[in-house]
């Protein structure tokens, strides 16, 4: 018997692909009730809830802090002056940022990402990354995957904003705040998959040559040491430490080392199927 | 200032949707995240929005189908590199990295590659609609209240991508609903 509870299929009906896919299912053969999990799911709740107490409704465009509740105070005052020199400036910097220890523990300085002046803060760090030695594979137009972030992006939070979840009516009411780490990090990201790509590509033609270039292309990436701003100075760092991806980059650059084609080409399919080229 | 019965009740609405969805949701992270620690970072993340927006989770059924949209933003900024790991899951990534070897992903059914390759060939935004139905098992009305997408939309994409990966198994000679009916 199928999904749909019909033994017999109706013709033209397509449900039985659920039951195909579902023979995917990388859980199909996993019951997670028992892998003795209880103790640490309830470790987790105690330590969510000892994080900090539920947000208070905040007016207007202020947007909410991740953070204990005595950070959402603070930054619930201090982002009244934010908003207001943003309102005026068209600005998306908030002079607000991450505090280390905190559940973020990135001390990077917010950013309203859905503020007019958003575009050239990303366009900023773009830039800032290049000088810095992010490279992305031959043949990637740059300044292209610049203008497709921007407008994927920008086109990504309309659409969020219009829909009818609660999460779409909390941007509309508070904006979204992204930080620059996350930022400078999705562009990194967008730099691997243009070496994945090329590294499939390369492998697909059987052309080793490139599949090293690629190689080292992406090993590279974790030597992109980048200067960030935050509250008390700079700090600095890999951008791929970072943003806490030095363990997979590397083990991407071990499968493509390994010639590991299914694995690299299901990565990109999944990871990177709308970074611009 | 919450009152106190006003905190209880906020604290014991989290802990039901906790514990009635827990499953669920890190059944959904760890189908579309390769590394069980990085599940249990993103289960930790998911609830820590819920947990702070507490008053925003709809009643009922409707906050699971809440939570698969937040996890569903989160997996998507991961694999953005937009993500940050922390101490609140430590032991659930222990636990999970304990069992990592109950989670690798071999698939021996017949036609699994070709399934596999099906879903790898539709848009991003179809895979997840197919997924949510045959993985979490959502009605089409549930997986459109989680893409926030209106119910007739959702079925049509439903069923063009069913049928988009029925035509890729029919060209590698899968039998369609012949052999799962056998396989009854």
């Amino acid at each position: 018997m199928n999904k749909t509870g019909n033994s017999a299929p109706r013709p033209g009906d397509t449900s039985w692909v659920d039951d195909a896919v579902a023979e995917i299912d990388a859980l199909g053969h996993v019951d997670l009730t028992e892998l003795g999990l209880d103790v640490a799911f309830g470790d987790l709740l105690e330590q969510i809830v000892r994080s900090g107490g539920p947000e208070k409704v905040v007016p207007s465009r202020r947007r909410r802090l991740p953070g204990k509740a005595a950070t959402i105070g603070i930054a619930a005052v201090l982002l009244c002056g934010a908003g207001a020199a943003a309102a005026v400036k068209g600005g998306a910097l908030t002079g607000l940022f991450g505090q280390s220890g905190y559940t973020e523990n990135d001390t990077s300085e917010y950013v309203l990402a859905t503020s007019p002046g958003y575009p050239a803060v990303a366009r900023q760090n773009f830039e800032q990354l290049l000088r810095e030695g992010l490279r992305f594979a031959p043949g990637t137009n740059t300044r292209h995957v610049l203008q497709m972030y921007v407008s994927e992006q920008q086109a990504e939070l309309r659409t969020l904003e219009s829909g009818h979840t609660a999460a779409a009516k909390s941007l509309r009411v508070h904006g979204l705040l992204v930080q620059i780490t996350g930022i400078k990090g999705t562009f990194a990201g967008l730099a691997q998959c243009s070496w994945q790509e090329y590294w499939v590509t390369a492998y697909t033609s059987g052309d080793r040559a490139e599949q090293n270039a690629a190689v080292r292309g992406m090993a590279a990436l974790d030597n992109v040491i980048t200067v960030t701003a935050s509250k008390t100075g700079t700090f600095s760092g890999s951008i791929m430490a970072e943003t806490n991806h030095t363990r997979t980059l590397l083990q991407d650059v071990r499968e493509m080392k390994d010639g590991d084609f299914s694995r690299i080409k299901r990565a990109t399919a999944v990871q990177c199927a709308s970074a611009p080229q | 200032m919450k009152s106190l019965a006003e905190a209880l009740t906020d604290q014991e609405l989290f802990e039901t949707l906790y514990s009635e969805t827990r499953m669920s949701i890190l059944g959904y992270l760890l189908r579309r995240v390769s590394i069980p620690t990085d599940a249990a970072d993103l289960l930790s993340d998911t609830y820590l929005v819920a947990w702070r927006r507490i008053g925003d989770v709809p009643e009922g059924e409707s906050g699971l189908l809440w939570l698969y949209g937040v996890a569903r933003h989160l997996v998507a900024n991961y694999y953005r590199h937009e993500r940050s790991e922390h101490a609140l899951a430590l032991t659930l990534r222990h636990a999970l990295a304990a069992n990592a070897s109950a989670f690798e992903r071999e698939h021996d059914a017949p036609f699994a590659e070709d399934i596999a390759r099906s879903l790898e060939a539709l848009s991003p935004g179809d895979r997840e609609i197919i997924e949510l139905s045959a993985w979490e098992q959502l009605t089409p009305a549930e997986i459109a209240e989680v893409l926030g997408i209106k119910a007739g939309t959702l079925r049509v994409r439903l069923h063009r991508a069913r049928l988009a990966i029925a035509e890729e198994l029919a060209k590698a000679g899968h039998p369609g609903p012949d052999r799962l009916e056998i396989a009854e």
